[in-house]
């Protein structure tokens, strides 16, 4: 690395009037945001697709009950294991997911021990 | 490439975020604000305009966090929503003289109170004379710390580009520091 780009480095570091009060309220107000928003919308979708495949599963029951004909009856049961699959495929999305996170989680940590016990067995080596 | 256990941790607290941890999200949000405040200020020079766009950045990054999908890429992925922004707000505002001419104001003001020497001074205003994309380059490479290949991915250009934009900026900002000195 030459000089200039040293000299570079910095007085890029030097500057910058960064307002840490300002920043600290920022900081509350974007949590609170993820936090009411993201996560109370992700779970308003749930229920709300969750609701439905209720709702078409009592529809279907309704219908089989109903139904004259075994045409009629055929439809209604395909209505209503299409409502009980979509409850089964939610959980089983929300499962996939949530484990996926889990696994990079552990995963994560683990990196994460590895690093700190050779970071402390740097100094010690030296 | 190995990672420090910074990059680790911060890793951690993307996925972690992506959970729906608020503890771990809090966090992240202050391991990254002054950073990507930084980088707003240093492309618009304007305190206002750099809040406002990091602001707009935050909620980009809660949209979108959930779908990223490699949590190492988070930091590229966030100075990138911030680069865009501020392209959007250059875009929008038409008034870059009026900008730098509040840059070297601040520029000056914060020299006074930290003793900057004169060279450094020199360098700062030539970083501020260059356009602004020039401007990002410089700082996402010598502040941030960015390899040309995070760059590349920040800006949106491939890293032949960005390799040449960066090398012709250095010999620019050689040039304006020598000229000055000369003066």
């Amino acid at each position: 690395m030459n000089n200039l780009e040293q000299e570079l480095k910095k007085v890029l570091a030097n500057n910058g009037g960064f307002d840490v009060n300002r920043s600290e309220t920022l900081r509350k107000e974007i949590v609170q945001m993820w936090f009411d928003k993201n996560m109370r919308k992700t779970k308003i979708i749930f229920w709300i697709f969750y609701l439905c495949s209720i709702g078409m599963m009592i529809g279907g029951y309704i219908g089989l009950r109903n139904a004259t004909n075994t045409v009629g009856m055929l439809s209604w049961v395909l209505f209503f294991m299409i409502g009980f699959n979509s409850t089964i495929l939610m959980k089983l999305w929300y499962w996939v997911i949530d484990t996926k996170l889990s696994v990079l989680k552990e995963m994560k940590q683990l990196q994460l021990q590895i690093a700190e016990q050779n970071s402390r067995e740097q100094p010690a080596g030296n | 490439m190995k990672k420090s256990r910074d990059q680790i941790y911060n890793e951690l607290l993307v996925i972690k975020s992506q959970q729906g941890d608020r503890e771990a999200f809090n966090e992240l949000v202050g391991r990254w604000q002054k950073r990507l405040w930084n980088y707003a200020y240093r492309i618009t020079g304007s305190e206002s305009a750099a809040w406002d766009i990091v602001q707009e950045s935050w909620h980009g990054i809660i949209k979108g966090i959930r779908k990223l999908n490699d949590a190492a890429l988070f930091s590229s992925w966030a100075f990138r929503i911030v680069n865009n922004k501020c392209s959007d707000f250059l875009r929008r505002q038409h008034r870059q003289h009026k900008l730098d001419d509040e840059l070297v104001k601040n520029i000056r003001d914060e020299s006074d109170k930290s003793n900057i020497d004169n060279k450094s001074e020199l360098l700062l205003d030539a970083v501020r004379k260059l356009a602004p994309e020039r401007r990002a380059l410089v700082t996402l490479r010598y502040r941030e710390g960015f390899d040309i290949e995070q760059i590349a991915q920040i800006l949106g250009v491939p890293e032949g580009t960005v390799k040449s934009r960066l090398h012709r900026t250095m010999n620019q900002l050689k040039e304006i520091v020598e000229r000055k000195q000369n003066e």
